[in-house]
C-alpha cells in the first residue's frame, strides 16, 4: 500500500507539473518569441525483487522548449531583409510622392518658366511679358529650392534615424550580453537543465536586434551566444559588447558613418556595404543608392539650366542696349576641404572647380587629392578614379580645376549637391532681360540683286564688346563680287565668304568667327550689292535672343548632349519610381518568405490553444486517475484496519 | 502539421491589412482618375507622361503665338490695304494730271493740294502704332518713330529687323514688314535700270531688259544729233557724249531702241522706246537701277504740278505713274506674302488642334484610368475583404475551450 501510495503520488506530481506547464503555455500564448514548453516525463527506476522489477512510478526528466535553431535562423534572415526593404521603401516613398505631385513636381514650374520666356520672345517690348518671365523664373527657383529642402529634410531624417538605430543596436546588444550572463548562471547545472524562458527572452532580443541590422549568432558551450552583425562584425561576445557609434564621414563631414568604438577610444568605421539588413542597412543603402543620386540629379538640372541660360542670356542685349548679364545667380560646384591625410589636420588647399562642359556633368561627388606628385580625382560613390596626373584636371566629367594644393590635401567636390538650394534669379528689373541680339543687319537700298541676309545672332562673346555702346568694333560690310562669286567682308574674320548665286540661292548658312556671328544668305545678289551688320540700336521689338533662350528648353544639353532639362527630370522620376516599385516588390517578396518561415517556425514552436485545452483535459484526467489510486490505497488501508478492528 | 493560435490572428490581420491597402489604392485611382498615382506605380509611363505634358505645354505656347500671329498679320494686312488705297487714289490723280491738255494751272494746283493731304495720310499710316504703342513699321526699333520729316523729305528711322513669332517647333514666322522694305526701297520701274531725260517734248519709256543676266550695270546716254537721228554712248567712259558713239540710228516715235553691250556691240542689253518730238541736243540717260521711295515720288509729283513751266511735265507724269505702279505692286506683294503667312498659321492651328487631341489621348493611355476595370477591381477587392472579415470572425469563435465547462 505504501508502494501504491508513493507510485500514485509520482503520477499526481507529474500530472500537476504537466498542468502547470500547459497553463504556462496558455498564459504565454501571445508573448512574442515564446516557444511552447513540454514536460519530459520518464519512468522512475524500478525496484528489483526476487520475482522481478516493480515499477516505481514516474518522474519528470526536464521541461524542454520546443525550438529549432534552423527554423529560427530562417525567420531571422527573412525578417532582416524584409525590414531593410521596408525601411528603404518607406524612405523612398516620400521622394516618390514628392516627384509625382502634379503641382509640386519640377515639370510644371519648368514649363511655366519657358512659357514666360516665350512670352517675352513673342512681345519683347512688353513690360507685362517681361514681368511674367521674371515671376515664372522666381517660381522656378522657389520650386527647385522647395524640392531641395524636401530632399534635405528626408536626408536629415535619415541621419537622425541612423543615429537612433545605432543607439537601439547598442542597447539591445547590452541586453543580450546581460541575458548571456543570467543564462550562464541559471544553467550552471548543465545544458540539460535549460533556462527556457531566459533563452526565449534572449532570442526575442536577438530578433529585435536583427530588425535593426542583420544579426547572426553562434552558441558557446556555457549557454551564452556570440552575436555578429552585417557581414561578420562581432557585436556581442559572451558578456562583452562592442559598442557602435556614428561619426562624420572622412569623405563628407555632413554625413555620418557607423563605426566600432575601440576600447582605448577612437572609432573604426565599418564600410557601408558590410552593414546590410535591417533598418540600418535599409537607411544606409537608401542614402547612397537613391537619395544622393536623386538630390544630385536635381542639382545637376539646376546648375545646368543656370549655366546654359546665363551663357545665352549674356549673348543678348537688354532694353537699354547693354549686353545681358547673368540671369540667374551663377552657380559653381561646391568644394570643401577635408582633413589632410598626411597631417590629419584640415587641408590648406585653395582649389576652385568650374563647369567646363554642362553635358559632361554627372550626378557624382568627388574627392580631389594631392600626394605631392600626382593629383587624383575619385568618385565618392564607388571610389572610381576618374583622373590621375601631375597637373590639376583640366576637364574631367565636365569640371575643370584651378588652385593650389599641399601634399596630402584632400578636397570634397560636390558639383551638383547644393545647386538646387542656391538657385536664384539675379535680375529684378524687367529692362535687364536680354531679349534682343546685339547686332542687326541691313541691305543697302541701292542693291539691284535679290540677295538677302537673315538677321544675325551671336554664337559667343568673341568679338563682342559688352562694355561699349557699340557692341562690335566696326560695322561689318559684306559686298558681293560676281566675278569671284564671293562676298568681301570688312570688319570681321574671315575676309571673304564664298557664295555662288546659282547654287546657294536657296540659302547658305554663314558663320563669322570674329565677331562670332551666324546668319544665312540667300537669293541672287548683283555685283556690288552690299549688306551691313552693325550694333542693334533701340531694338526693343527684337526677340531673337529670347527665342534662343526658349529653344534651350528642348536643346539636348545634358548627359553628353543627349537629354533636355525636362527629359533629365523625367528620367530622374522614372529612376526613383523604379527604385520605389523595386523596393515595394522586394519588401512584399520578403514578407512572403517571412510568412512562410514564420509559419514553419510557429508550427513547431507556437502555442495552439486547442492543443493546450486537450492537454489540460488529458493531464486533468491523469491527475484524477492518480488521485483515484491514492483513494484506492486509502480504501485498502481502511480494509486492513477494519479486519484489525 | 500544427498551427499556432496567435499565427491565425496575425496572418488574418495581415491579410485584411493588405486587402485594405489594395482597396485604398483602387479608391485613390478612382478618385484621382489616374491609373498612375505615384511614379512607382508605373515608372516608365510616369516619365513618358511628363514628356507628353511638356509637349502639350509647347503646343499651348505655340497656340498662343499662332493666335497672336494671325491677329498681327490681319492688322498688317489691313494697314497694307489702307496704304494701297491711298496709292490707288493718288494714281487716279496722276492719270488725271496726265491729261495736260485739259488741265488749267489752277486744276493742277488743286490736285497738288489733294496730293499733299494724301502724303500726310500716307505718312500717318507709315507711323502707325500698335495696341501697345509700338511703331508697326520700324523693324526692331519698336519705340522709335518709323518715319520723320515732311513733304520736303522723309527719312526712315527704323531698321530692317523682322519681328517673328514661334508658331511651331521649327517655324519662326515673320509677322512684320519693315518700313524700309515697304516704303523706301521700291525698285526702279523695270527692276533693273532707270531712265531720265532733259527733253521737254519727248518721253522715254520704262524700258525692258533682254534677260536679268544680260544687263551688267552699264550706263547709257542717247543724244539726238538732229530731230530724226540719235547716237548711243557709254556714259561711264564718255560722260559728255562727245566721242565716238556705240551706235547710231534713225528716230521713229515709239519704236524701241536697243542699247548694245559696250564691250560687244553685237549684244543688246536693254531696250527703251522714246516717243514725242525730241529736238536736237536732247539727251536721255539710262543708269543702273536705283530705288525710289513713296514719299519722294509724291513729293516730286507735287513739285512737278506746282512748277508751271517745267519742260519735262509729261516725263514727270509718266515717271510718277511708273513709280506708283511699282509702289503698289510692292504693297501688293507684301500683302500677298502676309496673306500666305496667315494661311500657313491657320493650317498650323488645325494641325495643333489635332496634335492636342493626340497628346491628350496619349497622356490618358499612359496614366489615365480605365474606370470600368477599376470599378470592377474595386468590387472584387471589397468582396475579398468582406470574405476575410467574415471568415475571421468565424474562425476566432472556434475554440475547444468553448466546450469545456
Amino acid at each position: 500500500m505504501a508502494g501504491l501510495l508513493s507510485v500514485s503520488l509520482t503520477g499526481l506530481n507529474a500530472a500537476q507539473a504537466a498542468l502547470n506547464t500547459t497553463s504556462h503555455n496558455i498564459s504565454n500564448a501571445n508573448v512574442t518569441g515564446y516557444n511552447r514548453q513540454q514536460v519530459v516525463q520518464t519512468t522512475a527506476d524500478p525496484m528489483f525483487t526476487g520475482v522481478g522489477f516493480f515499477g516505481q512510478g514516474t518522474e519528470i526528466a526536464t521541461v524542454k522548449r520546443i525550438y529549432s535553431q534552423f527554423l529560427t535562423a530562417q525567420v531571422l534572415a527573412a525578417d532582416s531583409s524584409r525590414v531593410e526593404y521596408e525601411t528603404y521603401y518607406n524612405q523612398i516613398k516620400q521622394v516618390d510622392n514628392l516627384l509625382s505631385d502634379a503641382t509640386a513636381g519640377l515639370t510644371p514650374a519648368l514649363e511655366e518658366f519657358f512659357r514666360g520666356v516665350q512670352q517675352v520672345a513673342a512681345d519683347p517690348s512688353s513690360v507685362p511679358s517681361r514681368q511674367s518671365m521674371l515671376s515664372t523664373s522666381e517660381a522656378l527657383a522657389t520650386r527647385f529650392q522647395a524640392m531641395q529642402s524636401r530632399f534635405q529634410e528626408v536626408r536629415d531624417g535619415v541621419e537622425t534615424q541612423i543615429g537612433q538605430s545605432v543607439d537601439d543596436i547598442n542597447a539591445l546588444a547590452k541586453q543580450v550580453a546581460s541575458l548571456n550572463q543570467k543564462i550562464v548562471t541559471a544553467q550552471a547545472a548543465g545544458p540539460n537543465v535549460p533556462a527556457n524562458d531566459l533563452l526565449d527572452q534572449r532570442d526575442a532580443i536577438v530578433a529585435q536586434l536583427n530588425q535593426q541590422i542583420k544579426a547572426t549568432t553562434s552558441s558557446n558551450s556555457d549557454g551564452s551566444v556570440n552575436v555578429f552583425i552585417g557581414s561578420g562584425q562581432p557585436l556581442v561576445m559572451g558578456n562583452d559588447v562592442f559598442q557602435l557609434s556614428t561619426t562624420p564621414s572622412t569623405t563628407d563631414p555632413t554625413r555620418s558613418t557607423v563605426g566600432v568604438q575601440l576600447i582605448g577610444g577612437g572609432v573604426v568605421p565599418i564600410p557601408e556595404n558590410l552593414l546590410s539588413g535591417g533598418t540600418l542597412g535599409g537607411l544606409l543603402s537608401y542614402r547612397s543608392d537613391s537619395l544622393d543620386k536623386a538630390q544630385n540629379e536635381l542639382g545637376r538640372i539646376a546648375i545646368s539650366l543656370v549655366t546654359e541660360f546665363n551663357a545665352q542670356h549674356r549673348l543678348g542685349q537688354d532694353l537699354d542696349g547693354a549686353m545681358g548679364g547673368n540671369y540667374f545667380t551663377a552657380l559653381s560646384p561646391a568644394g570643401q576641404n577635408l582633413p589632410n591625410f598626411v597631417t590629419g589636420l584640415a587641408s590648406t588647399a585653395a582649389v576652385t572647380a568650374t563647369i567646363s562642359d554642362v553635358g559632361g556633368l554627372t550626378a557624382d561627388d568627388y574627392v580631389l587629392a594631392y600626394d605631392g606628385t600626382n593629383y587624383s580625382l575619385t568618385r565618392t560613390s564607388d571610389s572610381g578614379v576618374v583622373y590621375s596626373g601631375a597637373t590639376l584636371p583640366a576637364s574631367v566629367d565636365g569640371l575643370s580645376f584651378a588652385g593650389t594644393m599641399a601634399n596630402g590635401d584632400r578636397v570634397l567636390i560636390q558639383p551638383t549637391r547644393y545647386a538646387a538650394a542656391n538657385i536664384s534669379v539675379a535680375i529684378q528689373d524687367t529692362r535687364l532681360i536680354a531679349a534682343a541680339s546685339p547686332v542687326a543687319a541691313s541691305a543697302a537700298n541701292t542693291n539691284s540683286g535679290t540677295g538677302s541676309l537673315t538677321q544675325p545672332v551671336a554664337l559667343s562673346l568673341t568679338g563682342i564688346l559688352p562694355a561699349a555702346a557699340a557692341h562690335i568694333a566696326t560695322p561689318i560690310t559684306l559686298t558681293f563680287d560676281s566675278t569671284l562669286n564671293q562676298f568681301n567682308v570688312t570688319g570681321a574674320v574671315p575676309a571673304t565668304i564664298a557664295y555662288n548665286p546659282s547654287t546657294n540661292a536657296v540659302g547658305a548658312s554663314v558663320t563669322l568667327t570674329n565677331p562670332n556671328l551666324t546668319f544665312s544668305l540667300s537669293g541672287r545678289p548683283a555685283n556690288g550689292d552690299s549688306f551691313t551688320i552693325s550694333t542693334n540700336v533701340s531694338g526693343t521689338k527684337d526677340g531673337r535672343n529670347a527665342n534662343a533662350l526658349y529653344s534651350l528648353q528642348s536643346a539636348k544639353s545634358l548627359l553628353g548632349g543627349t537629354t533636355s532639362f525636362g527629359s533629365a527630370y523625367s528620367q530622374m522620376v522614372s529612376e526613383v519610381g523604379s527604385q520605389t516599385s523595386e523596393a515595394k516588390v522586394n519588401a512584399s517578396a520578403q514578407q512572403g518568405l517571412l510568412d512562410q518561415a514564420t509559419e514553419a517556425q510557429q508550427g513547431l514552436s507556437g502555442v495552439n490553444l486547442d492543443e493546450e485545452a486537450a492537454n489540460l483535459l488529458r493531464y486533468q484526467q491523469v491527475y484524477q486517475a492518480a488521485a483515484r489510486c491514492i483513494g484506492v490505497a486509502n480504501t485498502l488501508f481502511d480494509d486492513i484496519l477494519s479486519i484489525m478492528g | 502539421m500544427r498551427i499556432s493560435t496567435s499565427l491565425i490572428y496575425d496572418s488574418n490581420v495581415a491579410t485584411i491589412n493588405r486587402q485594405q491597402i489594395d482597396v485604398l489604392h483602387t479608391q485613390q485611382q478612382l478618385s484621382t482618375g489616374r491609373r498612375v498615382v505615384a511614379p512607382s506605380d508605373d515608372p516608365v509611363a510616369a516619365a513618358r507622361a511628363l514628356e507628353v505634358s511638356q509637349s502639350i505645354s509647347h503646343l499651348a505656347v505655340q497656340k498662343e503665338n499662332q493666335g497672336t500671329a494671325v491677329d498681327t498679320l490681319k492688322s498688317l494686312d489691313s494697314q497694307l490695304g489702307a496704304i494701297h488705297d491711298v496709292l490707288d487714289y493718288v494714281r487716279e490723280r496722276v492719270v488725271q494730271a496726265g491729261n495736260s491738255g485739259t488741265l488749267t494751272l489752277s486744276d493742277r494746283q488743286s490736285i497738288a493740294t489733294d496730293i499733299k493731304a494724301q502724303f500726310d495720310s500716307l505718312l500717318a499710316l507709315a507711323n502707325n502704332q500698335d495696341a501697345s504703342g509700338d511703331y508697326q513699321f520700324s523693324g526692331y526699333k519698336g519705340d522709335t518713330q518709323a518715319f520723320s520729316g515732311n513733304l520736303s523729305g522723309v527719312s526712315y528711322q527704323g531698321d530692317q529687323g523682322v519681328r517673328t513669332l514661334l508658331v511651331s517647333n521649327s517655324r519662326q514666322i515673320p509677322v512684320s514688314v519693315n518700313g524700309n522694305e515697304l516704303f523706301m526701297n521700291i525698285g526702279s520701274v523695270n527692276g533693273v535700270f532707270t531712265s531720265s531725260t532733259s527733253s521737254s517734248t519727248a518721253v522715254v519709256s520704262d524700258g525692258t531688259v533682254s534677260g536679268p543676266a544680260a544687263y551688267t550695270g552699264d550706263h547709257y546716254g542717247i543724244k539726238f544729233s538732229s530731230a530724226t537721228t540719235y547716237d548711243v554712248y557709254d556714259t561711264v567712259a564718255d560722260p559728255g557724249m562727245t566721242g565716238a558713239p556705240l551706235a547710231s540710228g534713225v528716230y521713229t516715235s515709239g519704236q524701241s531702241i536697243g542699247l548694245p553691250d559696250p564691250g560687244n556691240a553685237a549684244t543688246t542689253e536693254i531696250q527703251v522706246a522714246i516717243s514725242g518730238t525730241p529736238s536736237t541736243g536732247d539727251t536721255f540717260q539710262m543708269t543702273p537701277g536705283d530705288s525710289s521711295d513713296m514719299f519722294s515720288t509724291l513729293k516730286q509729283f507735287v513739285v512737278g504740278l506746282e512748277n508751271t513751266s517745267d519742260p519735262g511735265y509729261s516725263q514727270m507724269v509718266a515717271d510718277t505713274l511708273g513709280r506708283l505702279d511699282n509702289a503698289m505692286e510692292n504693297v501688293s506683294r507684301l500683302r500677298s506674302q502676309s496673306g500666305s503667312r496667315q494661311v500657313e498659321v491657320e493650317a498650323l492651328q488645325n494641325v495643333g488642334d489635332d496634335l492636342k487631341i493626340q497628346y491628350a489621348d496619349r497622356l490618358e493611355s499612359l496614366v489615365g484610368l480605365d474606370y470600368v476595370s477599376a470599378i470592377s477591381d474595386f468590387q472584387q477587392q471589397q468582396t475579398y475583404l468582406e470574405a476575410a472579415r467574415n471568415t475571421f470572425a468565424k474562425i476566432s469563435g472556434l475554440s475547444l475551450f468553448n466546450f469545456i465547462s
